[in-house]
């Protein structure tokens, strides 16, 4: 889990995989702050489980989800990036 | 109130945008020592804001999540996100010999953006632009504290 990408990538496949039915209806809106592909600990404030997780982990060994987050929208034209 | 007048050309507005590292926090400073501005339009139509890889270099920004985002074409793509302040500078004033800068902004995740072939390096969502007062008059776009 060294690689910082592949630690968000992989987080977020096991949320969308293990996590988000459940917590979409637990705790939406909520941030879940995640580890290893596991979820931490549910935060209300997006502020506190970026701290926890920077004080606990370290950048770059853990990440954040937006619980029920839709997608984002873009308005301007801009290049898709792939 | 502290308010900058941008004027509106080609139905764009184009400003500055002052981004720094959320760390360590600093009452006193919390936009960081030393914030790096960067090229920005404001962009009604973007729910949130998001940054080239010329700003996550400059910063030495490390990923924190994934976005999903959906272009105007229904295409949609993830991307990656980091925590950011991102802040508007209001207004900029002569003070004991040097410019004070006064900036207004707030603690975001911000997404990753294709490089501009204009050159842009911040698109301003919505996420940002709701902290402050806004009007659009005469060709000039009025953002205020």
């Amino acid at each position: 889990m060294g690689d910082t990408l592949n630690q968000a990538e992989a987080n977020y496949e096991a949320y969308l995989a293990l996590h988000k039915d459940r917590l979409e209806n637990e705790r939406p809106g909520a941030v879940a702050l995640m580890h290893d592909e596991e979820i931490v600990e549910v935060y209300d404030d997006e502020d506190d489980a970026y701290k926890h997780g920077c004080d606990t982990y370290g950048l770059g060994s853990f990440s954040l989800v937006r619980i029920g987050e839709q997608p984002h929208r873009r308005g301007r034209r801009l290049k898709v990036l792939t | 109130m502290p308010t900058i007048a941008v004027e509106i050309s080609d139905n764009e507005i184009r400003h500055v945008a002052d981004v720094a590292l959320p760390d360590p926090p600093d009452p006193y400073h919390p936009f960081g020592l030393s914030p790096i501005r960067f090229s920005a339009i404001v962009d009604t139509g973007s729910t949130h804001t998001g940054v080239t890889q010329k700003v996550v270099d400059a910063l030495n920004a490390v990923q924190v999540g994934v976005a999903t985002v959906s272009y105007a074409g229904n295409e949609t793509v993830r991307t990656p996100t980091y925590k950011m302040l991102v802040g508007i500078p209001i207004i900029e004033t002569e003070d004991h010999g040097g410019t004070r800068t006064y900036v207004r902004g707030e603690s975001l995740m911000v997404e990753l953006i294709p490089d501009q072939e204009d050159g842009t390096d911040i698109i301003l969502g919505i996420d940002l632009l709701q902290s402050f007062h806004i009007t659009m008059y005469e060709s000039q776009c009025i953002i205020s504290n």
